[in-house]
């Protein structure tokens, strides 16, 4: 019986059937996606125009930066490289290599 | 080749091909792709919405959405499936705002390539789905209608197996009972 009401309602659902070509369906669904691609390249340009607007902006600022850093890290190299090849940067270094000599047999 | 002989030849495509087309990004591509499954995404969200002008607002937002997220389609065979599965999450996430209508429809026409014989029983199942909930109907519909098996629609709604059976037996008792008080009433 169930079964037999199943079946009955699969037919009344196939002869639905489903709504016949709409050219007119498919062209609203055109122009939503044109007017959507539209916006996409509006908002691209946007955000172009204002990420050029930004770095004149901040450009001097960041380069300024961007020197200070690299004077510091040379710096900071410059001495520790100058440390390491001292006669105490032998003996710290000789020593720390010893150790690990001997700490590994 | 003019544009009506391109048009020629997207008809005359695989869907396959057109597909992988409008992955490139042919827009021509796509709109034969919207001219070959508009019927079965408006069947559908008509099926469950029971408002035919919402249903077709919400199957225009389901192929808009298809456009944006067709380069994330691993299969170009399994097209029909995934359009079906945006279309039912674009219901759903309509559904969550609650404004969807349970109501007996005004609207008994079905503008269709029916090969309806009964129009009488064609307008009383469009009359008695838009009295079950929304869920319970998406569940029946894509249960008789869409001819899907419970895990199919678990994995397209996103509801847990136990719920998908309860909807759909407690939605096609309901459905069998406006039916029969319909045809008594007739």
């Amino acid at each position: 019986m169930e079964h037999e009401s199943d079946m009955e309602l699969m037919r009344l659902f196939a002869e639905k059937g489903e709504p016949g070509p709409d050219e007119a369906f498919v062209g609203r669904v055109s122009r939503r996606i044109r007017r959507h691609r539209n916006a996409q390249r509006i908002l691209m340009a946007v955000i172009a125009a204002a990420s050029v607007a930004v770095l004149a902006v901040l450009g001097p600022w960041l380069m300024e930066g961007i020197s200070y850093i690299t004077l510091g890290t040379t710096f900071f190299a410059r001495t520790v490289v100058g440390l390491l090849f001292s006669p105490v940067g032998f003996s710290v270094g000789g020593s720390l290599g010893l150790f690990l000599f001997i700490k590994m047999r | 080749m003019g544009p009506s002989g391109t048009n020629d030849c997207l008809a005359a495509a695989a869907e396959s091909a057109l597909v992988a087309l409008a992955m490139t990004g042919d827009d021509k591509a796509f709109e034969e792709l919207v001219r070959r499954w508009q019927g079965a995404v408006r069947g559908l969200l008509r099926s469950v919405c029971g408002d035919w002008a919402l249903a077709d607002d919400l199957a225009q937002e389901a192929f808009l959405k298809a456009w944006q997220k067709l380069r994330s389609l691993k299969s170009p065979g399994a097209f029909g499936g995934w359009l079906r599965r945006i279309a039912v999450n674009v219901f759903l996430t309509y559904n969550r705002r609650g404004r969807l209508p349970i109501k007996d429809s005004e609207q008994t026409k079905w503008h269709a390539t029916s090969k309806q014989e009964d129009p009488a029983a064609r307008i009383d199942l469009v009359k008695a789905l838009t009295r079950l909930k929304p869920v319970e109907r998406l569940c029946v519909v894509l249960s008789y209608s869409e001819r899907m098996s419970h895990s199919e629609i678990c994995s397209t709604t996103g509801l847990p197996l136990g719920t998908v059976k309860s909807h759909i037996s407690r939605g096609s008792e309901q459905l069998r009972t406006y039916l029969k008080a319909y045809k008594g009433a007739v």
